[in-house]
């Protein structure tokens, strides 16, 4: 076998790898639902929670911890967990009456914990109306020690409330446009190729990049439309990543239609490789400039910080990037196919022609 | 003594200028079609809107300048084909034809806006309440759109036959240029509160830039060969 085959292979492998493990290994567990969500200082409250990635019929009650943790590290530690199916339970707080804070109500994040599962947690799970006290309930102030906390071994993507499931989609979406814009990139390169030096392998090279580039940019709007649809609320809200998204897709469009409306070879390939160059260099402010200063949704615009941090832990790494090189190399496989099959039709027709 | 290089391009392109300057004043069509576009979008306008708020006025005054801005650069380049554009080719460089084409688009845009300002403000008033800024903001948008309508009808003027080519190549590459102005507009109508906006005017000032480095730098592939 040839060795300049190796990196197709290596492209097919990496997207199968991101493709299985990127939808078989599982979710760490979640809160996905508590009620009440609001309580007063100094009541003992039942809180129901839902649960999710747990088996709580599989383990015993007593080993399960569930505190309620404020800021600065205190805590109020449940008395008691009821369980009610497999993801769902109650946990007996008596809650403090906080009335040395000057709020009118106090966030707290519940935290749930158990040896089998490991924990979980919802942030702003419960808000607490402080009580002010006459001094008969002071002992009932925040601990200051946190219960121990599980963590279980083996590979797992991290719980997001929003996301939920759907922070699979990081393996697919964001390669899809990153190599979308890597394409689109080798394609304006090849259009600079065909002006400096005429030849029409280059334009033909810019062609075929350029329409899997679209492919691949038609994805990324449909995985993008997909994941909006469960964590925006609608497929499409015209949020302006959506809109100026689908307006570099209508510029090359353009680009297409521009070639199929010149008739001659030499012509056709020096127009469109102008306005292919033209088209790449004006897709950095439509894409990269533009939605960072307008409201968005979509992370890394409109303020919003880019997916990173705890969004993105070490094991998402290991198949996101491993993705994101997959379908660059995939691409360009597909793009350079197209191209061979684009210049052996040129041939062709030059045969028959002359 | 002996004229710079420099002088003899500036004073070739002056030439040019003013040449492109007397055709679009003596042509029968090109200023008397332009003025009868931007009044007629202006009618049709205001027989579809019963009343015009403050945002609307701006985004509607934004899409007439572009759409009479469009018309107007389909018929600015019919000379760059045939005997006329060899004519060209062998009389001076495509970098001070274009320019001097960029010049003129640039005043045609400023005739078309102001036209449009007119009749708008005509009808509906004006809601501009910082006029500095809104010309700011004017100036640079017709920089930006003289450039790039300039280039992309020479590029629609070598394609046989399909004169309604430019909208399709235009309007997606534009939206740069119109997203900023828009948002720019409002603050200058006062319907957007935003004391920052020296940021999108740099914007858009670099996208003016970015066109106008594409254009110089790719001007010279268009040109027959």
């Amino acid at each position: 076998m040839n060795s300049s085959y190796i990196w197709k292979f290596l492209g097919v492998a990496l997207i199968l790898y991101s493709l299985v493990f990127g939808l078989l290994i599982p979710l760490k567990p979640g809160i996905v639902a508590v009620s009440p969500s609001i309580a007063n200082g100094g009541d003992t409250i039942s809180l129901a929670y839902t649960a999710y990635n747990v088996d709580y019929s599989a383990i015993d009650a007593s080993k399960i911890n569930a505190w309620l943790l404020f800021d600065e590290g205190k805590d109020i530690l449940a008395d008691k967990i009821e369980v009610l199916s497999a993801n769902e339970a109650n946990a007996i707080f008596r809650l403090p009456l906080l009335s040395e804070l000057d709020q009118s109500v106090v966030s707290s994040t519940l935290v749930v914990s158990d040896p089998q599962h490991g924990y979980a947690l919802l942030p702003s799970a419960l808000g607490i109306r402080p009580k002010k006290s006459n001094g008969s309930l002071s002992g009932l102030s925040i601990k200051y020690d946190t219960p121990d906390v599980h963590k279980v071994k083996g590979v797992s993507f991290p719980f997001r409330n929003i996301l939920q499931e759907t922070i699979r989609n990081t393996y697919y979406h964001v390669p899809l446009w990153f190599s979308m814009i890597i394409l689109f990139a080798i394609s304006a390169f090849y259009s600079a190729t065909y002006l400096r030096r005429r030849d029409s392998r280059s334009d033909l090279y810019a062609v075929a990049y350029a329409e899997f580039a679209t492919v691949l940019g038609i994805l990324g709007l449909l995985t993008g439309a997909i994941w909006a649809r469960f964590t925006w609320g609608a497929f499409w809200s015209w949020d302006i990543k959506q809109f100026t998204s689908a307006v570099a897709l209508l510029i090359y469009f353009a680009y297409f239609i521009l070639r199929s409306s010149v008739a001659d070879q030499d012509k056709r390939a020096r127009l469109t490789s102008s306005y292919n160059i033209f088209a790449f260099a004006m897709l950095i402010p439509l894409l990269f400039i533009v939605p960072r200063l307008t409201d968005s949704l979509h992370p890394g615009n409109g303020g919003n910080p880019a997916m990173g941090g705890e969004d993105l832990d070490q094991t998402m790494r290991w198949v996101f990037y491993p993705a994101v090189v997959g379908w660059i190399l995939l691409g360009m496989w597909v793009s350079q196919l197209k191209a061979r099959y684009l210049i052996i039709q040129r041939k062709i027709e030059d045969k028959f022609i002359i | 003594m002996e004229k710079s290089w420099y002088h003899c391009a500036m004073n070739r392109w002056y030439a040019l200028w003013q040449k492109e300057m007397k055709s679009h004043w003596r042509s029968q069509s090109s200023l008397p079609a332009v003025i009868l576009y931007v009044i007629s979008t202006t009618f049709i306008v205001f027989a579809s809107f019963a009343r015009i708020d403050d945002r609307s006025w701006m985004v509607l005054y934004w899409i007439i300048v572009v759409l009479s801005a469009s018309h107007a650069a389909q018929s600015a380049f019919r000379d760059t084909e045939g005997i006329e554009g060899w004519y060209y080719y062998g009389l001076c460089r495509v970098e001070e034809y274009f320019f001097a084409k960029v010049a003129a688009n640039f005043i045609l845009m400023g005739v078309i806006a102001s036209l449009t300002f007119a009749s708008l403000s005509l009808f509906a008033g004006t809601p501009v309440r910082d006029p500095l800024l809104f010309f700011l903001i004017n100036v640079s948008a017709w920089i930006g759109l003289a450039l790039l309508f300039s280039f992309l009808g020479f590029l629609n003027a070598k394609v046989d036959g399909q004169r309604g080519l430019l909208p399709l190549l235009t309007f997606p590459l534009l939206l740069p240029i119109l997203l900023q102005v828009i948002k720019l507009s409002s603050i200058a109508s006062g319907s957007i509160t935003d004391t920052s906006y020296l940021a999108d005017i740099y914007i858009l000032l670099a996208v003016d830039a970015l066109i106008l480095a594409l254009s110089l730098l790719l001007i010279r592939y268009l040109w027959q060969s």
